[in-house]
Formats: C-alpha cells, structure tokens, sequence
C-alpha cells in the first residue's frame, strides 16, 4: 500500500500498487493519480522515432500554392516565422516556440531523462531536465498547429490550387507520435528507480 | 476523506511523494515543498483579467488584411465565422466559432466561478467546479488556433500586388489573451476549492 495525496483536491488516498491497476483514480475526484503504461524501452523508441521525423520536417515543403499563375512554397519554419516580415515580432516568436521548438525540446528531455538512468546518471542531474519538462508542457502545440495548416488549406482552397507537400504528412505523423509520446511518458517510473 | 492539511502532510508536486509539514524539502527529489501554489487565487484573478481586457480589441480588430490588387479587406474573427456560414461550409464556420468566441467567454466564466468558489469556501461546489475547470484547463492551447492559422495565411499569401495577406492588431491582442488565459489555468490551486477553513 501506498499512501499518497491527491494533487487536485487534496484529499489523501491509499494506492494499493500490488494490484495490476493501470490507472488509479481519486476516489473523491477522478484525477489520475498513478498510471502505469509502457517499458522505458518502448517510450524510447517512440521518441526517437519522433525525433527522426522533426529533422526533414524543418527542410522539406509542407504545401503549394498557386494563384493565378503565381506560386509559393513553404516549409514549416518558414511558415511559422512567416509574421516577422510584418513586423509582428511577438507573434513570430511565440509561433517559432509553441509550434517548433518546444515539442523539439520536450522529445530531447524525454529521452535525456530515460535515457541518462541506464548509465547510472544521478538523479540530481536529472530532476533539473525533468523540471523544465514540466514547466512547458502545455506550450508545446505541434497538435494546434497542424489543424491550423488544414484550417488554412480550407480557406486558401478557395481561390487557389493547393499542392501538399512530403513536409505536412511528416508532420501529421510527428504531431501525433509527439502526443502518444508525451501522454505514455511516466516520470513516476524514474522516481521509483531511485527508492530501490 | 481527510485533506494532506490536515493530517499535516505535503504533497511534492514534482515527484508526488508524501512529506510531512516540518520538511521544506522533498525527502526524495529535494524540491522546495509548498501546501498550495503560493498566491494562488491573487495570480489567477490577474491573469484572468488581462484575459479579459486583451479579448476585447482581439475580437473586434481585425486579425488580418487582406490585399487584392491593392484594395485591403480587413477581417475579424466574427467576420471569419460570417463568411463561411454563407458559403456552406459549417463544420469550417462551426470550428471558428467555438474555437475563437464561444471557448474563451466559456472559459473565463468557469475559472471566474473556480475562483469565487475557493474564495468563498463553497466546499458543496467544488466538485462541479473542477469538473468544468478541467475541461477549460484541457482545451486552453486549442485557442491558439487562429493565431497559427494567421501566421500560416500570412506566409503563404504573398503574391505581389494580385493578392497578399499582412496580420491585423487582432493577432497579437488574441495570443496575449490566450496566454493569459493559460497562465490562469496553471496559476490556479484547485485544491483551495476543496479546503476547510482553519
Ligand atoms: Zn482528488
């Protein structure tokens, strides 16, 4: 038995980890307290093969238009800082950040802190990693950002002819492996590593 | 079911191991140990507010203009939802509408209430409360939707003088509110909702 609180309404609960629960949940609230899911193995895996996918994403074309004769091509990066040449020097930036750079950083922390206890790391070295992990969480929006490149087709389609490009099924691929990444990864299973 | 307060215990919030009050730091990962986010209910009014405030000039502003053979056509999120309601394309017109208008004002409503109900101690609230927190807390990135859709607009429309597309006022006033909006959400200590008076 395990006694632990309940990080949303406080209430204090035993968990029973013998039991082969998946998920434990508050008995007063509902939040998910304790989930065990994939082997570190497997989470790693998943990460890599994410990461595979961010390299070409940043490189090839993601889509085509043509209007009337005219054509332009974009790849992600460019896409997102696209603002900076109207001067909207704050929306570029937090687009670059949300949309590229952190799910890029947070699949690197991912992986650095499973990854870095099988060389038998510290876990000093670790929780800093891990920590910034937690703070941007929820500013990674590779998902909000591919809806809004179909958003966009939807609209530019039209008046224009739409070419899609190798660039935007990556990247529909990597959003996606990003979101079951982020959602199997359990830092609990490096906590418990450190109590045997 | 008895609260960590009361039973004098702190949870760490970065490993979720179980600590006694007397402890500053978290005996497993040597975090700083805090009962409740410090400030809590003061931080979420303010980011709240500033929500509020940058709501306003992003709905009505324009969030992009558009040029064809130099005449511009600013457009407005209301006016996006307009558009495609007249031309048929509903499901596109419903997304817009809930994403960008109907979601915020939601949202601002639930944290709003969250707020008043760990203010005032409605402890019988509380459950309904973090329900709808958690949905508000849930969809909060899917917000910056329009803004991605803008800047994405906005790189692939530039076709010299036949037609281009520039941001409007609107896109900056909507991702500052958006990110108020967020720094709300994670500001706020939904346990307080759940605490007794002392
Ligand atoms: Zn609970």
């Amino acid at each position: 038995m395990l006694t632990s609180a309940c990080s949303e309404c406080g209430g204090v609960v035993s968990i029973d980890s013998t039991k082969d629960f998946t998920h434990h949940h508050c008995p007063r609230c509902g939040a998910l307290l304790y989930h065990q899911t994939f082997s570190d193995n497997f989470i790693i895996m998943m990460a890599l093969t994410t990461l595979l996918l961010f390299i070409p994403l940043l490189f090839l074309p993601v889509l085509n238009v043509n209007f009337l004769g005219f054509s332009t091509t974009t790849t992600l990066p460019k896409a997102l800082w696209g603002l900076v040449n109207d001067q909207e020097y704050i929306v570029a930036i937090v687009s670059i950040i949300t949309g590229l750079l952190v799910p890029f950083l947070m699949i690197i922390m991912i992986l650095a802190t499973l990854i870095a206890p099988k060389f038998g790391i510290k876990r000093a070295m670790i929780l800093p990693i891990y920590r910034v992990y937690e703070s941007c969480k929820e500013w990674g929006m590779a998902e909000v950002y591919l809806v809004a490149i179909l958003v966009s087709m939807i609209k530019l389609s039209e008046k224009s002819i739409l070419e899609v490009g190798l660039g935007l099924y990556l990247f529909a691929l990597f959003a996606l492996m990003f979101y079951i990444t982020n959602t199997y990864y359990n830092p609990d299973k490096i906590w418990e590593s450190y109590e045997k | 079911m008895r609260s960590d307060v009361e039973l004098g215990l702190i949870l760490c919030k970065h490993c979720n191991l179980l600590n006694s009050n007397q402890l500053h730091r978290c005996r497993r990962c040597n975090s700083i140990l805090e009962q409740r986010i410090p400030h809590s209910m003061l931080k979420t009014a303010l980011y709240l507010f500033a929500s509020l405030i940058f709501l306003i000039p992003a709905n009505l502003l324009p969030i992009m203009v558009v040029y064809e053979l130099g005449v511009a056509k600013p457009s407005t999120i209301i006016g996006g939802f307009i558009h495609f309601m007249q031309s048929g394309s509903y499901s596109v017109a419903i997304i817009i509408f809930v994403a960008s208008v109907l979601v915020p004002i939601l949202k601002i409503c639930v944290v709003a209430y969250a707020l008043m109900v760990a203010r005032f101690r409605l402890r019988d609230r509380a459950m309904g409360a973090l329900k709808m927190f958690r949905v508000v807390r849930a969809v909060g990135k899917w917000s910056m939707l329009d803004v991605f859709v803008v800047a994405f607009m906005v790189s692939m429309v530039q076709f010299e003088i036949v037609s281009s597309i520039v941001a409007g006022p609107a896109a900056l006033a909507f991702l500052l509110a958006v990110i108020a909006m967020m720094l709300a959400t994670k500001s706020f200590d939904t346990r307080l909702m759940f605490d007794k008076t002392t």
